[in-house]
């Protein structure tokens, strides 16, 4: 018995040898591992690439940069550099989108799975995939010839922070709704059922239940949405009015260190160039920030 | 009994009887033509292979067959006198108040992703006890009927997935409890859990005859033996499942009147 035991456990070992290659699994694991540190590299190369760049501005004008009368750039320290209007535009512009979509998208996946039509199930599903389709540079257009006369109306000139708020919350819609559906799904049946048998309401049951369990994947498509809200520059470039301002009301016109960038870019030279590399490294800042806290928030519920 | 008092609470005489109860899934039969009576405050075992209607013959009991697309019943159930699977059963507030007299408990542990005392109070705030220091001093109540209290009293605000599968199969029972039924559902409660949880939970189960009427789906014979009052054998010849034979569990399993009974009791089929 003892015998026949090792002797068939021995045949089991040669087969596996023989099997496994050890030369290709050696090959396979250095390409991946070589792959891994490529994508990690690339993210270090361009922050440092960034920061480099910006080391000039940085030196030459330090607290310059925030504290500066405007700004009126040029390529030597005698101009003026104050960035701060620009990150309160790219700040206010991010969040009130985040704040229109958040709460739109997420009821419109609360309804569809309350929903028991399976046809409508797929059309809102295709629909929402269509939407994070289309080019953002249609949604800036669109906004140009609909949303900003239409604000216009109400107070001139309509470029304006929400006419870029409300373009972007329906750009992002996509993102936050698809993330919070599929979390949703995830969710097993038998917490719905456990609800229900409780004698729940169907809605407290989605609401109290449902959409606690699915939060992880609703706060990662909220901050997926606010990155892309954040580095957004063609829509903000057409409909915010670019006007450097620290705004009073969400009625003015204002310019955001995405469309701050692409603006001067292509004729900037010496410490204005820097600067603009400046508005780079604050816009890498902002979003980390925003992820760190959206997770500290989302560990906060769990 | 009057509809309209189950809606506010359960006050009812905890029996069942079942008469002529068919389900069908679209064009599939699972169940047909079950009668049974199951007595106010006792334990009714029902065995069977997978695929005898068990579970559909459970889910009849509370509407949770309102809740899968495509299921029909027939038949009736009365409790105390009412027809469950009448059409007035079927408005969502008065399927609600039915699920609140008659509790389920499921296969798997299904805590919800709370803590431990919201699991409990959830039920509570929606069925109207709104303040607070009573939905506590409900839930530590049911919590000490299910012989919790002693493990969880220093961490009711803890998430209660952090619990074993014995102990959150505790507390989905001292969930369905704290609310105050008559009647308990129990679909295999004891399968998913490890032998020492599952001997627990059974011990628990016992302790409930008199309180509760409990209808227990188990594939544990030995369970039925031990803890039921009553045993009903389900069995499937192909064309939906049926009730092969209901009698004392003590008859049942001494003195099987049907063939298929013996055998299956017996461990000599399948």
């Amino acid at each position: 018995m003892n015998n026949s035991t090792s002797l068939a456990s021995s045949a089991l070992a040669n087969t596996a040898l023989r099997h496994s290659p050890k030369g290709h699994d050696r090959w396979l694991f250095l390409l991946v591992r070589l792959c891994a540190l490529l994508a990690a590299a690339l993210l270090l190369l361009i922050v440092a690439f960034v920061a480099t760049e910006s080391g000039q501005a940085i030196q030459a004008l330090g607290a310059r940069l925030f504290t500066d009368s405007g700004w009126f750039p040029g390529a030597d320290a005698s101009g003026q550099f104050n960035l701060t209007p620009m990150i309160v535009g790219s700040l206010l512009v991010a969040l009130l989108a985040m704040a229109i979509s958040l709460p739109i998208a997420v009821a419109s996946v609360l309804f569809v799975h309350s929903c028991s039509q399976p046809w409508l199930v797929i059309a809102y599903r295709r629909a929402i995939e269509l939407l994070a389709g289309i080019p953002s540079v249609v949604f800036g257009l669109w906004g140009l010839v609909v949303i900003v006369p239409l604000l216009g109306q109400l107070q001139a000139p309509g470029t304006s922070i929400l006419a870029g708020a409300l373009v972007l919350a329906l750009m992002i819609l996509p993102t936050i709704a698809l993330l919070a559906d599929s979390a949703l799904r995830a969710v097993p049946n038998e917490l719905r059922l456990g609800g229900l048998a409780l004698g729940l309401s169907p809605w407290r049951v989605v609401l109290r239940i449902q959409l606690l369990q699915a939060r992880s994947g609703v706060i990662a498509g909220a901050i997926l949405g606010l990155g892309r809200a954040l580095g957004e520059t063609m829509v903000v470039l057409m409909v915010c009015g670019n006007v450097v301002q620290l705004p009073t009301s969400i009625m003015q016109p204002i310019r955001t260190l995405t469309a701050n960038i692409a603006l001067e870019m292509a004729y900037a030279g010496g410490l204005q160039r820097s600067a603009l590399f400046v508005s780079g490294l604050l816009l890498i800042a902002l979003v980390v920030a925003l992820i760190w806290s959206a997770h500290r928030m989302g560990r906060g519920y769990a | 009994m009057n509809k309209a008092i189950l809606a506010e609470s359960c006050e009812c005489e905890p029996a069942l009887q079942i008469s002529g109860l068919g389900v069908t899934y679209g064009n599939q039969i699972a169940l047909k033509d079950v009668s049974l009576t199951i007595e106010a405050g006792s334990i009714t075992a029902i065995i069977g292979p997978s695929g005898c209607g068990k579970s559909s013959f459970l889910a009849c009991l509370n509407r949770m067959t309102d809740l899968t697309a495509h299921c029909a019943t027939t038949g009736n159930v009365e409790l105390d006198g009412v027809d469950i699977l009448g059409d007035a059963f079927r408005k969502p507030a008065q399927a609600a108040a039915l699920r609140r007299c008659v509790g389920m408990i499921f296969q798997k542990p299904n805590p919800f992703p709370l803590s431990i005392a919201e699991n409990i109070e959830l039920g509570l705030k929606e069925h109207g006890v709104t303040d607070k220091a009573e939905r506590r001093e409900k839930a530590t109540a049911a919590l000490q009927a299910v012989g919790l209290w002693e493990e969880v009293q220093h961490r009711l605000g803890e998430t209660a997935l952090t619990l074993s599968g014995g102990q959150q199969q505790r507390l989905c029972i001292a969930r369905a409890i704290a609310l105050e039924p008559k009647i308990l559902l129990m679909d295999e409660p004891c399968s998913a859990l490890d032998p020492i949880a599952s001997q627990r939970v059974e011990q628990l189960i016992a302790e409930l005859r008199g309180r509760y009427t409990v209808v227990l789906v188990t594939h544990n014979l030995a369970q039925a033996r031990r803890v039921a009052d009553q045993t009903a054998l389900f069995w499937n010849h192909g064309n939906g499942g049926e009730l092969v034979e209901v009698a004392a569990t003590s008859l049942l399993f001494n003195q099987p009147r049907e063939a298929i009974t013996k055998a299956y009791v017996g461990g000599e089929c399948c």
